[in-house]
């Protein structure tokens, strides 16, 4: 219970930051606006909040185990219109989800297999792999909309479950898995060690390909299934109902994830997930057009990485005052 | 008599062309420590390669305990007892002390980590090389010192039969050192079998039992006993005498050419000190004593809080490194390869990249100039390399020769060079004392910054020791003695 508690503290010293904007926001809101405390619209939030967390947790295994992914919501957009069109064209979900899914898990290995075999750097990886999705999904759809009314199929994006959106259920449940994946796996323990050092991982005998590979598998798998919910909501099959990954790229990072690998937090990702859902719904509740929010996101993420990287440096120093002081301790006692 | 337990027997390896090891025999005991010795490129990372399964031999056999083995890669290195505490350490930063220990080898209860069972037997592991330090403590927070000791746990609780030192003491301080000794001695005497390689000498007349003399990628020899000694060592490794090692011709003048007075800063006190016209001036004392901080102040990198700074009797602020050049200081940093290099970019633009505007025409760099500046000190230097190769591809020596090179096109009266021999082979370090004294013959005021004391007393006119921060000392003529260094950076007499 006590080691509950202190870690539950540190817990709260660690997310300090995105907590204080958290609730600033979270009060702001409460007050310049009378709608924003409605039932209806917290669930709003935290709909969308699970959704982004659908798309931010695979991210954070990504960002972890130091690789990066841009394709992610062009997966998403992909996997969306293809399980709708097969949806139409009268395939039973048991057939187009496992088959939808695994186009994403192609999408994965293939951004995987180019990272660790070829020289192309992650970045420019998955930009080729995004463009090769967004393409794709206008070539499929032949660049049209379609209305997409079938019960089952939209039952996965518009279903409640005791009042609660499904979403929610979704990403409690990833939350748990991918929770217990990254913290409590071998697997989960050798991406954060791929991410910490490369080459230390490869002396320790762990498969660093093999590793990157999964991670990406992961994340464009996990990406497809948000699409394909996505789809099932809007009632709507589009090439344009893409996800921006550079939103889910905010959430990861103002979440706590560092870019350069080696230390992924679903909880930071998940509080990340939440400062942008609480800030664009309250400015949409205050009549800010979107273009300001835009602006205020950039400020926002700017701050966020910021903020970390001083107290980071503040640590190091304090790492450093510490080591020396260790030191002279030590010379002392002879 | 001690079991045999490794042998290589007439291993060879090529790479394309290029012939890394020939016809090496190579043995170790059980409970011994074998030191390998030789110049950088003389074969010793590809032998330790080879035992790690990082490359397989071209032709020969590796024994290990009497059966004739293929290491095909680290895993299977480690598996069967052989571990290998890396110069440049292989750590996650980023787990903890216990995760590190264990990492590739996770305790497991019904297929999740079990990190309490973890904890305790990491605990026990560094119990037993008195680390003092816990097991859950974040690998970022521990000294460079500190984190050997992981791996060094690490390659201990894997049940390494054999472990290999590569370069253990390049980054570690005067007494980490003895603490590693201590680990050391006390492994060998639990019967592990340790093959240590190092550039300093003086660790492997402590440590070694025997000791291996590679160059070229051949053994020359091995020594036991009262063979071990430091002429017989040198003489091996470069087939040269050690006399001509430390060589100074030229006396420093009269005349004062660098002055600093009450220099403070964030972590120097009041340190004051001046250097004449062709005089070389030591800085020595232990890491953390200041000598660096000092160095970066003077150089423009680091804020002086007070002090003036004085050359040729004129004194000049300096406002940050493009000053500090600008009035005819250099500085040549202790860490090159953050800090010096860029080492994707090649051997020409390394060196010319702090003189650009010597050769800037109105269309541009002028290539060929910048060829010719490139070159200028090549040859004395004797840099192995030609002007495109990449710096990365380079060996230690190499790589601060370019660095060398680069700031000498561009000092005019002082340099400053910060640890200039750490991690380079003999043969490197030789020419660089040797460019170091032609360099006093042409007036400059050098200050040599280092922690390796016989290149201190071997070169130096006078020897400044810092401690504390400020300087605790200063020594010149006869009185340059390791001894007398060692005491008063440890702070035995006062000034």
């Amino acid at each position: 219970m006590k080691d509950f508690k202190g870690k539950f503290i540190s817990g709260l010293k660690r997310y300090s930051g995105i907590l204080v904007v958290l609730v600033v926001f979270f009060i702001l809101n409460s007050v310049l606006t009378d709608t924003f405390l409605s039932t209806d619209n917290l669930i709003l939030v935290a709909r969308q909040t699970a959704t982004s967390c659908m798309l931010g947790f695979g991210l954070t295994i990504v960002l972890a185990s130091g690789s990066f992914d841009l394709s992610l919501g062009a997966v998403y957009g992909l996997c969306g219109v293809l399980s709708g069109l097969w949806c139409l064209a009268g395939w039973p979900i048991w057939l187009n989800l496992p088959v939808v899914i695994l186009i994403a898990l192609a999408f994965g290995l293939a951004n995987g297999l180019v990272i660790t075999k070829t020289m192309v750097p992650a970045f420019i990886a998955t930009l080729g792999t995004q463009y090769i999705a967004t393409g794709s999904s206008y070539l499929i759809s032949g660049g049209r909309n379609y209305a997409l009314m079938v019960d089952s199929f939209n039952f996965l994006g518009t279903g409640r479950i005791f009042g609660l959106p499904i979403q929610i259920y979704y990403a409690v449940l990833l939350f748990i898995v991918l929770g217990l994946l990254l913290n409590r796996t071998r697997t989960g323990r050798y991406i954060q060690a791929t991410g910490s050092s490369l080459t230390a991982a490869k002396f320790a005998g762990i498969n660093t390909t093999k590793i990157k590979i999964i991670v990406h598998v992961l994340c464009s798998a996990l990406a497809g299934f948000a699409g394909i919910t996505n789809t099932a909501r809007l009632f709507n099959v589009s090439p344009g109902n893409e996800a921006n990954p550079i939103d889910a790229i905010c959430a990861v990072v103002i979440g706590g994830t560092s870019m350069a690998g080696g230390n992924g937090t679903l909880v930071g990702t998940l509080f990340g997930a939440m400062v942008m859902t609480v800030l664009s719904n309250g400015l949409n509740h205050m009549g800010l057009n979107s273009y300001w929010q835009q602006v205020i996101k950039g400020i926002l993420i700017i701050g966020a990485v910021a903020f970390d990287g001083y107290k980071r440096l503040a640590e190091e120093r304090a790492i450093t005052r510490a080591i020396v002081k260790g030191e002279e301790k030590a010379a002392a006692a002879k | 008599m001690a079991e045999k337990l490794l042998e290589l027997s007439h291993v060879s390896k090529n790479f394309g062309n290029t012939m890394a090891l020939h016809d090496v025999s190579f043995d170790l005991l059980e409970g011994e420590v074998h030191a390998l010795v030789g110049e950088n490129g003389a074969g010793k990372s590809t032998l330790i390669n080879l035992l790690g399964g990082i490359h397989q031999p071209s032709s020969g056999s590796i024994i290990f305990e009497g059966r004739e083995v293929r290491i095909h890669d680290p895993r299977e290195s480690t598996d069967m007892g052989i571990s290998i505490v890396h110069q440049e350490l292989m750590i996650c930063e980023d787990l903890t002390v216990a995760q590190n220990i264990f990492l590739g080898r996770e305790f497991l209860k019904s297929g999740f980590l079990s990190d309490g069972q973890q904890r305790e037997a990491a605990a026990r592991a560094l119990e037993r090389v008195n680390a003092k330090f816990s097991p859950d403590e974040v690998v970022r927070k521990l000294s460079t010192a500190n984190r050997q000791i992981v791996e060094i746990t690490r390659a201990v609780s894997a049940g390494a039969k054999c472990v290999i030192f590569d370069e253990p003491t390049t980054s570690i301080t005067e007494k980490d050192t003895e603490n590693l000794y201590e680990i050391i001695k006390k492994l060998r005497s639990e019967g592990v079998g340790i093959i240590y390689i190092s550039h300093r000498l003086e660790e492997i007349f402590e440590l070694a039992d025997r000791v291996t003399v590679l160059r070229d990628g051949q053994t020359v020899g091995t020594l036991t006993g009262d063979d071990i000694n430091q002429d017989k060592i040198v003489s091996m490794m470069v087939g040269r005498q050690l006399s001509q090692f430390y060589i100074r011709r030229n006396k420093p003048g009269e005349k004062i050419v660098f002055e600093a007075e009450h220099i403070s800063g964030e972590k120097v006190n009041d340190s004051s000190f001046y250097v004449k016209e062709g005089e070389i001036v030591g800085f020595s004392g232990m890491v953390g004593s200041g000598r660096t901080e000092l160095m970066q102040i003077l150089f423009g990198v680091d804020k002086m809080e007070t002090g003036t700074v004085k050359v040729e009797g004129k004194q000049v602020h300096i406002t940050g490194p493009a000053s500090a050049v600008a009035h005819g200081i250099v500085y040549l940093p202790e860490d090159r390869k953050t800090e010096g290099l860029f080492l994707r970019m090649s051997v020409r633009d390394n060196t010319t990249i702090g003189c650009l505007k010597q050769f800037m025409s109105k269309f541009g760099i002028n290539r060929k100039k910048e060829s010719e500046i490139a070159a200028k000190y090549a040859a004395p230097l004797k840099l192995k390399a030609v002007p495109d190769q990449a710096v990365i591809s380079l060996s230690g020596g190499n790589q601060q020769k370019v660095l060398m090179g680069r700031w000498l096109n561009v000092a005019r009266k002082v340099i400053i060079l910060d640890e200039p021999t750490r991690g380079i082979d003999v043969g490197a370090k030789a020419d660089i004392y040797g460019i170091l004294d032609e360099l006093t013959a042409q007036g400059f005021a050098i200050i040599m910054v280092s922690s390796e004391l016989q290149e201190i007393v071997g070169m130096c006119d006078r020897v400044y020791i810092m401690r504390d921060h400020t300087i605790a000392g200063c020594v010149e003529g006869d009185d340059i003695t390791q001894v007398k260094i060692m005491e008063i950076a440890a702070g035995g007499v006062r000034k």
